[in-house]
């Protein structure tokens, strides 16, 4: 009977569509070395590559290994931080300690020629050099912060700062990013700064001319607490 | 036959099974696949070959490749990023991530959520570029009233592929102390997992038989910070997260089991475009579901 054999169809076609995940063993598939490459997509990238490969190809210094970022403290965040320490010391002598983050290194930095984009990898942020002068009272919130994050780059371990705390100085002055100096990061109690000097100088240009003045860079691989 | 082939009978008696063969051979239509990839950071050209972690990794090229190899041999492709497509190298310093997006656009990528370094060149910078964006963002707990952005991200989108009606929709991280507030201005953060509950029941109740989020919250973090193994475990109807922010290598897709007890996926790529992720799923009947979860379908 035409009746049932419609009521068949109905019955196989209604069912609910289930969608269920497909396992796959290499879910997450590697873009390797020998991989082929798509030559429409070069073609589009070529100009731009070009444009900026003058800039970013020449070779400002050289380093004597390979070095990566590391808790709580690494041969290339007390680089960073030195070579930021070093500028902020020119400008303004005062500079008791410099503190940077650890999420604003964005690069292992290799041994042998350093290239202006090798530091734009490491530093690709365009954040400025910020000092700020702190009540010493903040040097304990400081410490215990940077203890709960398992360390940040720094320009001196523990000891610059327990000088001020031993003196009678009320204030220290310290070293950071304008990131760090808004309360990034999660560093608010910064915000509380008495004073703030904006310097306009770029970390990745203090990181440059620290890269050039220096030749070669050694790396200072001594762990750095607070 | 070929090898494939007779595995996969030799499988299906060895299962015993009554159902038939059929129903277990997946057409083209009832295949998609999801390729996916966050917090590629600019890293259009391939690692150096003597970079010490990723020698000669990655690559937009490589990825635009990949991604035409397996568009070729699928019907129904969805290529989804999960954020932080800025900032990272001089491309971005240069360019302001307008080569970013136009890869992006050229590689077909459908839909992607907003990361916090999205926002590093301000809200002005990110709609600057948007007109290079051939594809939507999508952020359903991020209220863009008053900025730049209002009317540009949707929270959701909703795409038919043959049998799949697919419910993509994105959630991003707390922008405040992350972020610059200057760069992320009159942006609100909605709680992500209240979002995420929301804009995927509406998703089912709109008759999406897969719900995908795109989060930028972090796949999982020491401290109870919201994250993407903690959505997954609160969520309903999200059948697969697609997380990034923490940089996270997964292997494979990691299963979680969320409110109501059913188990769902949250996978994550790395970063730097050195992994492209791949997940399949399979559109079937629901009375012959427990044998299509069977594992030689690894196979195929």
């Amino acid at each position: 009977m035409p009746y049932k054999i419609f009521l068949i169809i109905l019955v196989l076609f209604g069912c609910k569509t289930r969608i269920t995940p497909v396992a796959q063993p290499t879910s997450n598939i590697q873009l390797s070395i020998n991989d082929k490459s798509d030559k429409q997509i070069e073609d589009i990238i070529s100009p731009y590559s070009l444009g900026m490969a003058a800039a970013m190809n020449e070779v400002i210094g050289y380093s004597t290994s390979f070095v990566e970022k590391k808790k709580p403290s690494s041969a290339l965040g007390n680089f960073i931080a030195d070579a930021v320490m070093e500028c902020a010391i020119k400008e303004y002598p005062l500079s008791t300690i410099c503190i940077l983050n650890y999420g604003g290194i964005r690069s292992t930095l290799d041994s042998g020629e350093i290239t202006v984009g090798d530091i734009f990898q490491v530093m690709p942020f365009e954040n400025e050099i910020v000092i700020l002068k702190l009540n010493t009272i903040y040097i304990d919130s400081l410490q215990n912060f940077i203890r709960t994050k398992g360390g940040e780059p720094m320009s001196d371990n523990i000891n610059s700062l327990n000088k001020v705390a031993t003196s009678d100085q009320d204030y220290f002055y310290l070293v950071t990013s304008d990131y760090m100096a808004n309360g990034g990061d999660n560093y608010s109690f910064l915000t509380r700064a008495t004073e703030r000097i904006d310097t306009g100088i770029k970390i990745r240009d203090a990181l440059l001319a620290y890269v050039k003045i220096h030749q070669p860079i050694t790396f200072d691989t001594k762990i750095r607490e607070l | 036959m070929n090898r494939k082939e007779f595995i996969y009978k030799a499988a299906l008696l060895g299962a015993g099974a009554s159902i038939a063969p059929k129903a277990l051979f997946a057409q083209n239509n009832d295949r998609l696949v999801i390729l996916h990839t966050n917090d590629w950071h600019s890293h259009i050209d391939p690692f150096p070959v003597t970079d010490k972690k990723y020698p000669g990794l990655g690559g937009a090229a490589k990825r635009a490749a990949l991604i035409k190899d397996i568009r070729a041999q699928n019907k129904h492709v969805l290529l989804l990023d999960s954020g932080d497509i800025f900032q990272g190298t001089p491309y971005f310093n240069y360019y302001g991530g307008e080569l970013e997006f136009k890869l992006m656009s050229e590689m077909g990528y459908d839909y992607a959520t907003l990361g916090n370094h999205d926002f590093d060149a301000g809200i002005g910078g990110l709609v600057k570029q948007l007109a290079h964006a051939r594809f939507n963002f999508l952020c359903a707990n991020y209220d863009f009233s008053n900025t730049l952005l209002d009317g540009k991200v949707n929270p959701y989108a909703i795409s038919n592929k043959g049998k799949f009606k697919i419910g993509i929709f994105g959630i991003g991280i707390e922008l405040e102390g992350l972020v610059p507030k200057k760069l992320y201005g009159e942006i609100k953060y909605k709680d992500p997992i209240e979002s995420a509950n929301e804009t995927a029941s509406l998703l089912k109740e709109k008759g999406c038989n897969l719900i995908i989020c795109l989060s930028h919250l972090g796949y999982t973090y020491e401290d109870n910070k919201v994250s993407d193994t903690i959505l997954a475990k609160m969520s309903r109807n999200i059948d697969l997260i697609l997380g990034g922010h923490t940089h996270t290598f997964l292997s494979y897709p990691q299963g979680v089991f969320n409110k109501d007890g059913k188990e769902i996926f949250i996978n994550q790529t790395g970063w730097a475009g050195v992994n492209l992720g791949r997940i399949d799923y399979e559109a079937h009947r629901a009375n012959s579901s427990q044998i299509l979860g069977f594992n030689y379908l690894n196979i195929l």
